[in-house]
């Protein structure tokens, strides 16, 4: 049997070797994703610029109404705290998967008709538009849609 | 053994300062109390809980039981507070942190702040609750464990570790890359939060200024993790590290308090001149059992909902947080520069031999500096010779099952009969040679090269060594990447980047 000292040393270094093992495990976890929960702080990995050019992806979203079509902010559809909007949009919409499921489309309904009370959305586009711009000005070089999903928003 | 011991039980601060510092860590919780409140009202499309404990639930806890979480976090903080019962307290409200910021990142983004659970569950077996507690009122003292500092201080380097090595797999240090820079710009442009600053200087400054940036950022996070080893170095890091999340946020607009509050841990609150006699008026003493009875379910659920009422207030409270560490930070720093120029006038003849070391100690600092500096040399101009440098093998070769060769030499030889033969450049080359692909790929990687006068010459003197009788008029070299099969080495695909083609015999 360990006496009180000797199980206090074994606490001690078995609580090193966690914390160690932890991180080590964070990072071999990597290539999968940020392993949750683990002693880690934000990556911010892979630099948008390169060689002067800024390139990102972003949704542009177009609502059909029943009056006519309207450009809105993703953010908007999100509720109030959303963290890293961009982020929590992705996983609802960046894979048809999940974009076309019933259960996104009766999100963005109740969103919808939350957000613009009185009109009907008929459908909404996703389109997923890899922009490339210039850093020195800011300019625009491209603007180009990788992937689009139409998810019809008819009612029931 | 001994010695890890020793230096693991030698502590930053005393048991009363931690005291302090428990108090002020679940007060500033309370405040700034995580919520998963937004994903209730997502659609469970979203759910997407990154890899670890939460990838194994089905699917987002009903809305009961994650209110009820976060209730009885924010209740579990008031005990903590209050110090009853502190070492169950401690690993309690740590542990429910952790399940609610999990939950919280259980939709496509992870906020780095496990530091939040990782404080409390630490610093449990530290005997922070000895002092400024219903513990201590009550007569109930705990074993004071030195070492879980260390270990706190430990897994605040770790953390930092984890964050550098994806920057650097990811390019951080690339020259052509500005991170830091092309992530502000990214987030001006996409119409993201920015910081005061942010839209102020993003697509300004020179290049220099941005990729020193990046390479700051990764110094200071590996700085950490180094400077675990004397608490000397530790504080000077974590100051900068202060100072650093300040940045972050007048830029990026990005408050990140869970590594500020964690480095406060570290702070003799008790010997600071301003607290020395404000302290006893702020804690005046353990506060009675049965108003603490009354404080834990009405300071849990009043937290809980200022937090779900005014979920803008504790992005204020996390500004106010990391703000007041960069100060804390700036002012350490500026106290310890104030020690170094005092020491530094104070040197006089009779201490010139100490002088003399200082001067070695930093003659041998900057000699170090010089060697990440020969990274930017080899990225533009190549590797160097000499450099301190052991073998790269920086190509991954071996992804999802299939191993790639990149610019293997693809040969083929025609002869005035219209005949052709395809030697490998390592047959091409005089053998034994070392490193034969290296050899090949310099004297045959562009036309110009390979078209050289003497060039030309040698290697119609090897084709006649390796075909007499035969003239050979055409020399093609197509330079090709080559995936080939892990398991079998079946050549799956080719592809031919460029090639060079160098004409020989009579008619050149």
């Amino acid at each position: 049997l360990l006496n009180m000292r000797e199980r206090e040393r074994i606490y001690r270094a078995a609580a090193f070797v966690v914390v160690l093992a932890s991180g080590a495990t964070a990072v071999a976890l990597l290539p999968v994703g940020p392993f949750y929960p683990a002693p880690s702080f934000p990556a911010f990995t892979a630099s948008p610029l390169r060689d002067g050019v800024v390139t990102f992806t972003r949704p542009v979203i177009v609502v059909e109404f029943d009056d006519g079509e309207e450009h809105i902010d993703y953010r908007g559809l999100l509720p109030a705290g959303s963290p890293n909007p961009i982020g929590v949009f992705r996983s609802i919409a960046a894979e048809a998967d999940s974009a076309l499921d019933p259960a996104t489309a009766a999100w963005l309904m109740q969103r919808l008709t939350e957000l613009h009370p009185g009109r009907e959305a008929l459908s909404l586009r996703i389109d997923w538009t890899r922009y490339r711009f210039r850093a020195e000005d800011r300019g625009l070089i491209s603007a180009e849609t990788s992937e689009s999903f139409v998810i019809p928003l008819d009612r029931p | 053994v001994k010695r890890f011991e020793s230096w693991a039980d030698r502590p930053a601060v005393s048991a009363a300062d931690l005291a302090v510092f428990r108090v002020l860590f679940a007060v500033t919780m309370l405040l700034l109390l995580p919520t998963a409140r937004f994903a209730r009202e997502l659609p469970e499309t979203g759910f997407a809980p990154p890899p670890g404990p939460f990838a194994l639930l089905p699917s987002y806890p009903p809305d009961a039981v994650v209110i009820g979480f976060e209730i009885v976090t924010a209740a579990a903080l008031v005990v903590l507070a209050l110090g009853w019962r502190t070492p169950q307290a401690s690993v309690a409200s740590g542990l429910l942190l952790l399940v609610v910021t999990g939950l919280h990142n259980s939709f496509g983004q992870v906020d780095h702040v496990a530091m939040f659970g990782a404080i409390p569950v630490i610093l449990s077996a530290s005997g922070w609750g000895n002092a400024r507690s219903l513990d201590a009122a009550q007569g109930r003292q705990h074993v004071e464990r030195p070492w879980t500092q260390r270990l706190l201080a430990l897994t605040i380097g770790v953390a930092f570790l984890v964050a550098a090595i994806p920057k650097i797999e990811s390019g951080w240090l690339e020259l052509q890359t500005q991170a830091a820079h092309g992530h502000l710009l990214r987030r001006v442009l996409a119409g993201d939060n920015t910081g005061p600053l942010g839209d102020l200087i993003a697509g300004r400054g020179p290049w220099l200024i941005w990729e020193s940036l990046d390479w700051m950022t990764i110094g200071l996070e590996v700085f950490v993790i180094l400077s675990v080893v004397a608490w000397r170095s530790f504080r000077l890091g974590v100051a900068f590290a202060a100072i650093f999340h300040g940045l972050v946020l007048v830029l990026l607009g990005i408050p990140f308090p869970a590594a500020t509050l964690a480095y406060a841990a570290f702070i003799p609150w008790t010997r600071l001149p301003l607290l020395r006699t404000a302290l006893p008026r702020a804690f005046p003493g353990p506060v009675p059992t049965p108003l603490a009875l009354i404080a834990v379910p009405i300071g849990g659920a009043g937290a809980w909902s200022l937090a779900a009422l005014a979920p803008d207030f504790g992005v204020i409270v996390a500004v106010v947080v990391v703000l007041a560490g960069t100060v804390a930070g700036a002012i350490f720093l500026g106290i310890v520069a104030g020690r170094l120029v005092g020491r530094v006038r104070s040197w006089s003849p009779e201490n010139r031999a100490r002088a003399r070391v200082w001067a070695a100690r930093i003659v041998a600092v900057a000699l170090l500096g010089v060697l990440p500096a020969q990274y930017f040399l080899f990225a533009r101009v190549g590797e160097t010779y000499p450099a301190l440098q052991q073998p790269g093998f920086s190509q991954p070769r071996l992804s999802d099952g299939e191993l790639r060769f990149s610019n293997v030499p693809v040969i083929v030889v025609t002869f005035d009969d219209g005949t052709t033969e395809s030697p490998s450049g390592g047959k091409v080359l005089p053998s034994p040679l070392l490193q034969q692909s290296v050899i090949f790929r310099n004297l045959f990687k562009d036309k110009d090269g390979a078209r050289r006068p003497e060039v030309v010459a040698w290697l119609e003197g090897r084709l006649a060594e390796l075909y007499p009788g035969r003239t050979p008029v055409k020399f093609r070299i197509g330079w090709s990447t080559i995936y080939r099969d892990a398991f079998s080495g079946d050549v799956i695909r080719v592809k031919e980047r460029y090639d060079v083609v160098v004409d020989l015999g009579p008619g050149r």
